[in-house]
């Protein structure tokens, strides 16, 4: 049977990287065909290219045997293929029905839109994909499962044949996703083609029928899912048996140094997030806080770090409260922060690194002197962090945005230690970093725990929580469900309570 | 005499108001696209400018109008090309404009007509378009019906029914009874006639095209782009959406506005170009864009209020005399009264308003 | 590993060119307009040039234009560090001026402090003035660029349609004929230097030893190291200059009323000024503040700095420069609030500080040029050239419209090292 798409030799390159190197892939039609790879290993850059975002620099894309050049998505869309991005492509004060048929609106007299056509045919769609959705909701009031849905109606509208989902996963919730798994299912029967990107080895082999693997741009292999496994995709994907444990010394526990009770907070847009959480944290243990994107993680680190204020609560360092202080007395007090988003919330880009590794310290001794800052001071503490971190470039004066991620979380994390906290909150600190970068922090990580330092891990990787901490909280739907000794669990059974599926009679935090 | 003072009040905002109705839906258009306009004053000042240096070559005040149009043709393109095509800062551009407008046209004005003060007089629509009777009460006929629309359509997006068609059946069953009905009754009738009497072609541009840009936006494909273009690029972007086209279109169509709303001044309300135009018009039609959310019909409910402030100054004065004590209040107080208002308006409102989420960020087409 | 060394040093030169590009751009723009209207180009620049250098009165219109420019130039580059566009500078202008006007002639101080007094008070009102703009912003999210056009109409309207032909004219409190506000006191007179007799040139000697000797010591404050970079060199003569300026105030011990161009002390004023708001920008923790909020406002939260704060700081501080030009204006330039204002300097100091690339050196350098262009345009008014001095408008609005298009100048600027394959 002739592949519906083939790829031949297909190379991009960027300025700093060789994203995709001689590519060569076929992709039955009605299969779901996985490609998995870690972060920059070539997977969306490839799709972009079959998309017509990328044009490939050299190779030869042929769509059921007749070869092709895509030059743009509009092109890719008369070919049948669809793409749904990892960040959605939807406007979101318009309804699902405008953005459904946004680019080729239903008109009468050519003029005038005829909305009510729109509505019935995405209520047709909808309904026969199995996905219910009412067209005139403004898509920014949509939860994130139901915007994946118009994405994907929005594709299958335009004729697509072939679908493209760019890791799909990553914002759903865990019944989302078996919501997803169950419309797979039922565009394959429909005879569509799914590609489905990932680097969740676990999703993968649940739903994909072969799955090719890509590593610094190349294709390591394709497998069929019935002959292989996930330690054997985990072993392609980064060429070296993955060390799942790291090893960890002995705990010395000491006393209480941060304890939070029964907070409450609301998030951005007023609504409950953060609905009564108690725990507490000792001095050289790192805790983590495991669940899925949206459990409220994001606004109880806010509060705690002081960028947001509690409801009600209380919130005691070292036995004192500061429930409600701002986030000057809570660095003071010893909270220091590795924020999720380092470049929003973390770095200055257009500042040096000497100017970025000083920042939250930068009014007081030795940094500055009454309102004079002591620049040589400055310089000094930053070229000894340079080293210390091995930040490249050894240049105190380069700016932040020229960095690498790494190195720029290198810097924040640089800062961060050297202010001696007596807390560390760490959120999701190796998100988008790669395997030396990860190593790093994991290790410096736990050096502040063994230093005698407590540390907060929020992470989004199971795997990440478990070998990190020493005890491991579950958020779900912004309370605390459950708390063990990391060695007494296992990502099974933290994943039942991420899911909402078990909660803990009483929880001891 | 209070109906004079009413017709007196509603011919002054007439003739306020049109210019800063025209720019701030200009404004509105290319905001609406995602490209930021802060040139509104430095085009109505170049507008204006150049419909008078047309009208005194040509003798033909439609001739200037079209020289006046022409170059905010001209303007505009060149402001797509270095902010959209470019990426150029549209803040700093749009604040560039306005110094070159303001000395440039100090400087032109000197070297066409030898002057820092204003220019001779030249053919204008001032000396105009009269109104017959007939034709006020078409026009009242006409506005009617353009009010019931709006109010038909905000209702219906209310209820989240975008359905063009109703809208203008519903409009056109309702409000052509209800404008001929008050067409006939005579205080208002009379009003309309002598707020409308001896006012030019630019008024009742300005009082259409709120509902022109409205249906545009709302109820055409064109305007589901536009927008789209305006909030989120990529988006539209990858539905095969020519972004530059769109940004372009808007953003020329925008000076173009702000080239006519300028010659409004010039030779619509007056016949002549005098060195302070706009004095300030352009911000605050801006403001009102603002405070209209960014939307046509806001802004026209915008302009009103802004108007009303406006024309405060001229209603106090001619009451002064019935009222001595108002005479007492000092020139510079009443003149700044629009402009102090303004201001509260903006610091008292309440719930800040969004504008289009991709305003004022130029577009890339992203190769990461 | 040469590659990214050369990108990041040729950008860093980039950033200069630009601006220099811009205004050769502005001027050969001015040229054709010259040319079209008949005239060669080159001889009426030469005679603007000239123009400005031709005689006492020329370079001291040139100081003055000079002065005032730097201020208001400094106050939109100053606003501009903390991410706001201050549009506002004119009205601001305006108010440090009637309040100099005020002070000047209805306060009496011996002049050591009255000068003072009238300066701080000048910064003051601007600052206020501007604070309003800021506090609108940070409370209520108003867009500075309406609020503050807003302000400067208001400002307008109320001091010249109101004060200065009202309460404050001169009409009804001195029963003078002139319009604007009464002469100031003469103590409130900033010193006019230039034409002064020939017999003080020991004094003029030693006023230039402290300028040197204040320039090093600067210097050395600042750097403490040897090595030198060539803007610290020019902040440290700024300040020199800026410190024998106000020393002279004392060797000369005040004389005013000398007969001669209208050059005053301001001057140095300015060139302290632009050595102050370098200082506070990027040797103080304040001015670290102001950046970090100017870029990154959710990470500058985090590191506990108070943006509201700082924000409606820098406003005030930004108004407070505008207000300070206006009280040079009355009390350096014209000694009097004049009925007929010469308005203006408000918008052109935010072309100033659009050339300056928003840096206190480079709105002073700005300053400096379009002081020249400015003062030496009323030369090209004469024959043969008989362009109006409105001409000087033309090519400060030039510039500034090729400084927004920067974008397309860096590209074209790229070009040739684009050829020779050493960047993408």
């Amino acid at each position: 049977m002739e592949p519906v798409i083939e790829l031949k030799g297909i190379t991009k390159q960027f300025p700093a990287v060789l994203a995709n190197d001689h590519i060569d892939l076929s992709i039955r039609k009605k299969e779901v065909f996985a490609i998995v790879g870690e972060n920059g290993a070539g997977k969306t850059t490839l799709m972009n290219i079959i998309y017509g975002l990328y044009q490939p620099d050299s190779g030869k894309i042929f769509i059921r045997g007749k070869e092709m050049r895509i030059n743009g998505p509009h092109q890719a869309i008369t070919q049948g293929i669809g793409m749904v991005h990892q960040h959605f492509m939807l406007v979101p004060v318009l309804t699902v029905a405008e953005n459904v048929v946004l680019g080729i609106e239903p008109t009468r007299a050519g003029l005038v839109m005829d909305m009510d056509r729109a509505r019935k045919e995405v209520a047709e769609f909808s309904q026969k994909y199995g996905m219910p959705i009412d067209p005139d909701t403004r898509v920014e009031y949509l939860p994130v499962g139901m915007q994946q849905r118009v994405e994907i109606i929005k594709a299958l509208f335009r004729g697509a044949e072939i679908l493209i989902l760019d890791e799909p996963t990553a914002v759903l919730t865990p019944l989302e996703r078996e919501g997803l798994f169950l419309t797979i299912n039922a565009l394959v029967e429909q005879e569509k083609t799914v590609i489905f990107i990932s680097h969740k080895l676990n999703e993968v082999m649940a739903i994909a029928d072969r799955i090719a693997v890509l590593r610094g741009g190349r294709v390591m292999g394709v497998v069929d899912n019935k002959e292989t496994s996930e330690a054997q995709l985990a072993r392609m994907m980064v060429g070296r048996d993955v060390v799942l444990d790291i090893a960890k010394n002995p705990q010395k526990l000491g006393e209480l140094v941060l304890e939070v009770q029964d907070l409450r907070a609301k998030n951005e847009r007023g609504l409950d997030a953060v609905k009564g959480i108690s725990f507490h944290l000792r001095r050289g243990e790192i805790l983590g806080i495991a669940g899925v994107e949206g459990n409220g993680q994001t606004e109880l680190i806010r509060v705690l770090t002081g960028m947001a204020k509690a409801e009600s609560g209380k919130i005691l360092v070292n036995r004192k409260d500061m429930t409600g202080a701002s986030v000057k007395s809570l660095r003071q007090a010893g909270i220091a922060h590795i924020p999720q988003d380092r470049l929003r919330t973390g770095l200055i880009l257009p500042f040096k690194i000497s100017e970025n590794i000083v920042l939250g310290m930068h009014a007081e001794p030795p940094f500055a002197r009454g309102i004079v800052q002591q620049r040589a001071e400055v310089n000094r503490f930053a070229k000894e962090k340079e080293e210390e971190f091995d930040v490249r470039p050894r240049d105190i004066t380069v700016k932040a945005r020229s960095l690498s991620g790494g190195n720029q979380q290198k810097v924040i994390i640089a800062r961060e230690v050297s202010s001696a906290p007596e807390v560390m909150i760490a959120a999701q600190p190796t998100r988008g970093l790669d395997i030396g970068a990860t190593e790093f922090v994991h290790r410096k990580l736990l050096e502040e725990r063994d230093k005698g330092k407590a540390v907060l891990l929020q992470s989004l990787e199971l795997e990440e929580i478990l070998s990190l901490s020493d005890r491991v909280m579950v958020m779900y739907g912004g309370e605390i469900v459950g708390c063990f000794e990391s060695k007494m669990t296992n990502e099974d059974e933290l994943a039942h309570y991420m899911l909402g599926l078990k909660r803990q009679e009483h929880v001891d935090a | 005499m209070f109906e004079q003072i009413l017709t007196a009040a509603l011919f002054s905002m007439l003739q306020f108001g049109t210019p800063i109705l025209i720019a701030g839906l200009g404004g509105v258009i290319s905001e609406n696209s995602g490209v930021v306009n802060l040139a509104l004053e430095g085009t109505m000042r170049m507008g204006g400018f150049f419909s008078v240096v047309g009208a005194f070559y040509t003798g033909n005040a439609w001739l200037g109008l079209a020289l006046g149009i022409g170059m905010g043709a001209v303007m505009g393109l060149l402001a797509a090309w270095v902010t959209v095509s470019w990426r150029g800062d549209q803040v700093v551009y749009g604040v560039a404009i306005n110094v070159f407008a303001l000395g440039g046209m100090t400087y032109l004005l000197e070297r066409f007509f030898n002057t820092t003060g204003h220019s001779p007089s030249v053919p204008s629509f001032s000396s105009g378009v009269l109104i017959s009777p007939t034709f006020a009460q078409g026009l009242l006929v006409f506005l009617v019906v353009c009010l019931t629309y709006a109010v038909v359509s905000w209702s219906m997006a209310r209820k989240k029914d975008h359905n063009a068609k109703r809208a203008l059946i519903l409009t056109a069953v309702i409000g052509l009874p209800l404008g001929i009905a008050i067409s006939f009754i005579p205080p208002v009738r009379d009003i309309v006639f002598g707020a409308f009497n001896r006012q030019t072609i630019f008024v009742y541009f300005a009082l259409i095209l709120p509902f022109l840009l409205h249906f545009l936006l709302f109820q055409t494909k064109w305007g589901l782009r536009i927008r789209a273009v305006g909030e989120n690029p990529k988006a539209a972007d990858t539905l095969g959406i020519n972004i530059y086209v769109i940004r372009y279109a808007c953003v020329i169509l925008s000076y173009v506005f702000g080239a006519i709303a300028g010659a409004s001044m010039s030779i619509g309300q007056l016949d002549l170009f005098e060195n302070n135009m706009p004095a300030g018009k352009g911000f605050i039609a801006l403001a009102a864009m603002i405070f209209g959310k960014w939307k046509p019909l806001g802004t026209l409910a915008a302009v009103l209020f802004f108007t009303l402030a406006g024309v405060a100054g001229d209603l106090i004065q001619g009451l002064s005399t019935t009222y001595p004590v108002l005479a007492s209040i000092p020139r510079g107080f009443l003149n700044a009264f629009p402009y102090m208002l303004t201001l509260l308006a903006l610091a008292g409102f309440v719930g800040r308003a969004v504008p289009p989420a991709a305003d004022g960020i130029p577009y890339e087409k992203g190769e990461k | 590993m040469s590659t990214p060394k050369l990108r990041l040093s040729y950008s860093n030169l980039l950033d200069l060119l630009v601006p220099i590009v811009s205004i050769l751009l502005g001027l050969i723009v001015g040229m054709i307009l010259i040319a079209l209207a008949g005239k060669n180009p080159f001889g009426a620049y030469g005679a603007m040039f000239s123009g400005a250098f031709g005689s006492i009165n020329n370079i001291s219109e040139v100081i003055i234009k000079t002065a005032i420019l730097t201020f208001t130039g400094l106050s939109v580059a100053f606003a501009y560090k903390v991410g706001l566009f201050n549009i506002g500078a004119e009205g601001q202008f305006i108010i440090g001026a009637i309040t100099a006007a005020f002070l000047g002639h209805w306060v009496h101080l011996p002049g050591i402090l009255h000068i003072p007094l009238i300066m701080v008070a000048s910064f003051i009102t601007g600052g206020l003035w501007a604070a309003i703009a800021g506090w609108l912003k940070v409370t209520r999210g108003v867009h500075e660029v309406i609020s503050t056009i807003m302000l400067n109409w208001i400002a307008v309207y109320l001091v010249e349609s109101w004060l200065v032909t009202g309460p404050l004219s001169a009409v009804s409190a001195t029963g003078s004929n002139d319009a604007g506000t009464p002469i100031i006191d003469g103590s409130a007179m900033l010193w006019r230097f230039i034409g002064y007799p020939p017999d003080q040139a020991g004094k003029i000697g030693l006023l230039a030893v402290i300028f040197l000797a204040a320039s090093i010591v600067a210097h050395y404050i600042l750097n403490r190291s040897p090595l030198a970079k060539a803007t610290n060199w020019i902040i440290s003569l700024v300040i020199g200059a800026g410190v024998a300026g106000l020393s002279s105030i004392a060797i000369f011990q005040w004389q005013y009323g000398i007969p001669g161009a209208r050059a005053n002390i301001g001057i140095f004023f300015a060139m302290a000024a632009v050595a102050i708001t370098f200082i506070l920008l990027y040797r103080t923790v304040t001015g670290y503040e102001i950046r970090a909020t100017g870029f990154n406002q959710e990470a500058a939260r985090y590191a506990g700095i108070n943006i509201k704060q700082r924000t409606i700081l820098t406003m005030f501080i930004a108004g407070g420069l505008s207000g300070v030009a206006g009280m040079l204006m009355v009390c350096g330039t014209e000694r009097r609030f004049p009925g007929v204002f010469p308005g203006g300097y408000g918008f052109d100091g935010i072309a100033m500080a659009l050339i300056g690339q928003n840096s206190p050196i480079g709105t002073f350098l700005a300053s400096v040029l379009f002081g020249i262009i400015r003062g030496g345009a009323t030369s090209m008014q004469l024959p043969p050239y008989e362009i109006h001095k409105t001409f000087a408008d033309i090519i400060q609005g030039s510039v500034v419209l090729f400084i927004a298009s920067s974008n397309i100048i860096r590209y074209l600027l790229m070009l040739p090292l684009k050829r020779k394959g050493e960047v993408d």
